[in-house]
């Protein structure tokens, strides 16, 4: 029995079998959940950007199809280049570039350099803004304490200046420390907030409770000195960066003028 | 009828894989900061550790000996793939806090150690409930330390908060080190305190 | 009569008897009060004429300069930054939570009440004036009393109910030693601590990393400083951070090392100019103690008194204090050499090395808390790898990690854990020598 089960070729067709049959199972499994988990994907990131345009409620249920259809409907996806401020392309051809991805391409990118210390090298040329009728969705992307820490800082569309909505989605930051940026307490105390002061990004997290009535001061999260000012430089860095097309799309009204 | 039984709730108390054996430790670490993803991973492990049992008792007069470890790896190794598949497309914040470790489970002592030191010996029905009487030890663990994290460390159960914190304008003032790793460690160290305070057989010399 | 009162009770302690699971408590007492009763009996080993109880009293004792220095700085801190912020009155708010309440400061109130009943009591006048009158002096010291006693009083309350529960269950005797973590404890907690977060602290460091090993003398961790860890990173908020040194409401006033950590000797070089005063002076402020930080930590000075105690007395090892002062100067040097050839531009590694030795708990460490018998090495050849260890870590945290600004206490934690094993090695390495001598 032992002799027989142990022998070569009964080791080569255990083995070949097991393989076969696991890997038919995982393949299956595989190419049956794929729709699903790329439509999870899609939800998640959807989901993070209608919250920024204020077009979903925090914890709000939403299908992925909804998700899709009011994004389709509600939101306008542009392509803009940073240095001259004029949006590109829209819609479709927008949706298509990556800005992390071009961030990473030599030739697509441009080295960081300036005050602020984002902890990254390189952005993309172009970047991604989401306008809806009341608001324009920035994208903004830095490095905390520990890591990159990604999220959006929503503006109203008239004034260009107050903040309406600033969340991040992803990041490591200790919990409980600095990991209060993902505390909605905290991110509402941006809302109502002034970004600019003239041309200069301006507000900023200040160590401790803020002033109630100071228009650039956003209260410190205890314990997270570090944090904060990583924080401080993704959005100052990003404000400073969108400044050219803020100023570009005051002057067209939001018209896409080539 | 006693005899399946047993097998079934002895892993639980009287021959706890984490308490007494001091398997899986890697992972109650790393996923019991709050009890929505200890629960998952309890039931991924459950499941992974019973089926794969079963599957390895069932081949286990065919297997030979020189392989039998990677032929065991392969299965199990297969189970977690498709757990964490139908995590990401049927819970995908969960499966996005759980990261890596769903595919972690591989590597996790006890889904090994149950098929080599039982499945390989065991019949397939008797192997698949120790699966799940293991794979509910190791829940048992990851659950108490898990509510006692969150509870303690963020002042919520499940998500729901039952103390207010600090941060959110109330009173509780949450317990930093909880967030941490180490106090699992802490947590399961006092565990196993207790467990053997009540079962002094359980002490090693 | 006190004499009298001890035998009197001593029965009722007696096996069998009601109170009988209290007896290491009396004894305790007994035994503090007198010499105990129960001589060696047999043939016993003298090694010297140094027990545990004298140990521990040694200690103390060169734990004393520094206590009452973290009483005069705490006040001293306090009246100085209220006068550079042109406060005149003590602040204090109610607080409005039951939180607040729990941490309730009331030192303010007292003080404010202690200044007008002093009035006019000529050199006994409290006055909160920075002067160099006798009168401002006794001031910050009282200040500062208020606040370290409290401290004191709930972690040795606290401490001693634990070690008294252990001793009861376990039916042995309590040991001296929680005295002297009771009172290194407190020295390295800022004032403004909340009270109950030093009760879980101090349960935390009896019961886990002491009892659960054995009790005293079988901790691999230093009880105090383990403590200290646990309270860092349960409650970082109360424990880093700018506000909490000096107990000021809504002033901050950081430590020096955190200036470091983000500016480097220009952190430094601005600290030295607000206080009116150069470089060189300012060093020699810190030198003495006189800058924000931890209750005992601060003075270098009563840490060298300290040393020299221990060391004469032969307590410490001076092995260990000099490697971990030898490993700290050549990483320093190390990383300043870095900083001033260009290869790292973060102002941090740019500090000068004598600059390390005064700023946050290095000497307190070294003297008080790594030399500690129990958890250090204890071959001679061990204690200069266990302090040249500890040197290192310190250095690596304070230049290379920006989340915490002082790497004392975790790296004296660090070098607790490796001591046994650095024992070992040790030993095997002297057992196989000996062999081959004998072959």
């Amino acid at each position: 029995m032992s002799s027989k089960k142990d022998s070569t070729f009964q080791t080569f067709l255990v083995a070949f079998l097991t393989c076969a049959v696991c890997g038919v199972f995982v393949s299956t499994a595989a190419v049956m959940l794929r729709p699903l988990q790329v439509e999870n994907q899609e939800l998640f990131k959807n989901k993070n950007i209608l919250l920024a345009c204020g077009l979903l409620e925090r914890g709000e249920k939403i299908s992925a199809q909804k998700c899709r259809e009011i994004l389709d409907k509600e939101v306008r996806v542009l392509k803009v280049d940073f240095a001259t401020g004029k949006i590109v392309a829209e819609g479709a051809e927008a949706l298509k570039y990556d800005e992390r991805l071009a961030a990473k391409t030599p030739g697509q990118n441009v080295s960081i350099s300036g005050p602020y210390k984002l902890g990254l090298t390189s952005r993309g040329r172009f970047g991604t803004v989401y306008a809806t009728k009341d608001r324009v969705v920035l994208p903004i992307v830095g490095k905390g304490l520990w890591s990159v820490m990604s999220g959006f800082i929503a503006l109203d569309s008239e004034s260009l200046n107050t903040v309406e909505c600033l969340l991040f989605y992803d990041h490591a930051e200790t919990a409980g420390l600095g990991g209060e940026i993902e505390n909605p307490r905290w991110q509402n105390a941006w809302v109502g907030k002034s970004a600019f002061e003239g041309n200069t990004p301006k507000i900023h997290v200040i160590k401790g409770v803020a002033p109630k009535d100071s228009p650039f001061e956003v209260d410190g999260i205890s314990g997270s000195t570090l944090t904060c000012n990583g924080v401080n430089a993704t959005v100052g860095y990003w404000l400073s960066q969108y400044r050219p097309f803020l100023t570009k799309y005051a002057e067209n009204k939001g018209e896409n003028v080539q | 009828m006693k005899k399946y039984y047993d097998i079934l709730f002895a892993p639980i108390f009287k021959n706890n894989p984490v308490a007494l054996q001091v398997l899986g430790i890697c992972s109650a670490l790393a996923v019991t900061t709050k009890l929505e993803t200890a629960l998952t991973m309890s039931l991924a492990v459950t499941f992974v550790t019973a089926f794969s049992c079963m599957a390895v008792s069932s081949i286990r007069k065919f297997i030979p000996d020189s392989i039998r470890m990677i032929v065991q790896m392969i299965i199990i190794a297969s189970f977690v793939i498709m757990v964490d598949l139908v995590l990401k497309a049927r819970a995908y914040e969960i499966s996005r806090q759980l990261s890596v470790f769903v595919g972690l489970i591989i590597t996790n002592c006890i889904v090994m150690g149950r098929a080599e030191a039982y499945a390989m010996k065991n019949p397939p029905v008797e192997s698949f409930l120790d699966g799940i009487g293991n794979g509910l030890g190791y829940s048992l663990v990851l659950l108490v330390v898990a509510a006692i994290r969150e509870l303690v460390g963020s002042g919520k159960l499940f998500g729901q908060t039952i103390f207010l914190t600090v941060n959110d304008g109330g009173w509780y003032q949450p317990w930093g080190i909880m967030l941490l790793a180490p106090s699992a460690f802490f947590l399961i160290g006092f565990f196993i305190w207790v467990l053997r305070t009540f079962r002094p057989e359980q002490i090693e010399e | 009569m006190l004499r009298y009162i001890m035998d009197k009770i001593a029965p009722l302690f007696d096996k069998g008897k009601l109170l009988h699971p209290l007896y290491p408590a009396y004894d305790a007492i007994d035994t503090f009060l007198y010499t105990p009763k129960s001589t060696a009996q047999g043939s016993v080993h003298v090694r010297d004429s140094l027990c545990l109880k004298r140990t521990m009293t040694t200690v103390m004792i060169a734990l004393v300069p520094c206590v009452l220095f973290a009483m005069f700085n705490t006040g001293y801190q306090t009246f100085e930054l209220m006068n550079a912020n042109g406060i005149t009155k003590l602040p204090s708010q109610m607080p409005e939570t039951l939180l607040g309440w729990l941490s309730f400061h009331w030192q303010p109130w007292l003080m404010t009440y202690l200044l007008s009943w002093t009035e006019g009591w000529g050199p006994l006048a409290l006055t909160i004036t920075p002067d160099v009158s006798f009168n401002y002096f006794l001031t910050c010291f009282v200040y500062g009393a208020l606040y370290f006693f409290p401290i004191y009083i709930v972690t040795f309350v606290v401490g001693i109910l634990w070690e008294l529960l252990f001793a009861s269950v376990r039916g042995h005797e309590i040991n001296e030693g929680f005295f002297v973590t009771s009172l290194l404890f407190p020295l390295t907690l800022p004032a403004t601590i909340p009270l109950w977060q030093v009760a879980i602290a101090i349960t935390f460091g009896v019961v886990v990393a002491k009892e659960i090993f054995g009790g005293t003398g079988r901790n691999f961790l230093n009880p105090a400083l383990a403590a200290r860890a646990f309270l860092f990173f349960t409650f970082a908020t109360q424990m880093s951070g700018a506000t909490i040194w000096v107990p000021v409401d809504g002033v901050s006033a950081a430590t020096p090392l955190s200036y470091v950590q983000t500016d480097g000797m220009a952190g430094i070089q601005m600290l030295a100019e607000q206080n009116g005063m150069t470089e060189m002076q300012y060093w020699f402020w810190s030198l003495i103690g006189l800058i924000p930080g931890s209750l005992g930590e601060t003075s270098v000075v009563c840490c060298v008194f300290g040393a020299a105690l221990l060391v004469y007395t032969g307590i410490g090892s001076w092995r260990i204090m000099v490697s971990i002062l030898g490993m700290t100067l050549i990483s320093s040097f190390f990383f300043y050499f870095l900083y001033a050839t260009g290869q790292v531009s973060a102002p941090v590694y740019g500090v000068h090395p004598h600059w390390q030795f005064v700023l946050g708990g290095l000497a307190f460490g070294l003297v008080f808390m790594a030399t500690d018998p129990v958890t250090g090495s204890m071959t001679y050849k061990g204690q200069f790898i266990y302090g040249a260890l500890i040197g290192l870590v310190i250095m690596v945290i304070r230049a290379t990690n920006s989340a915490y600004p002082e790497g004392v206490m975790l790296a004296i934690l660090v070098g607790n854990c490796c001591a046994p094993l650095i024992d070992y090695f040790i030993v095997q390495a002297n057992i196989k020598r000996r062999e081959l001598r004998n072959v």
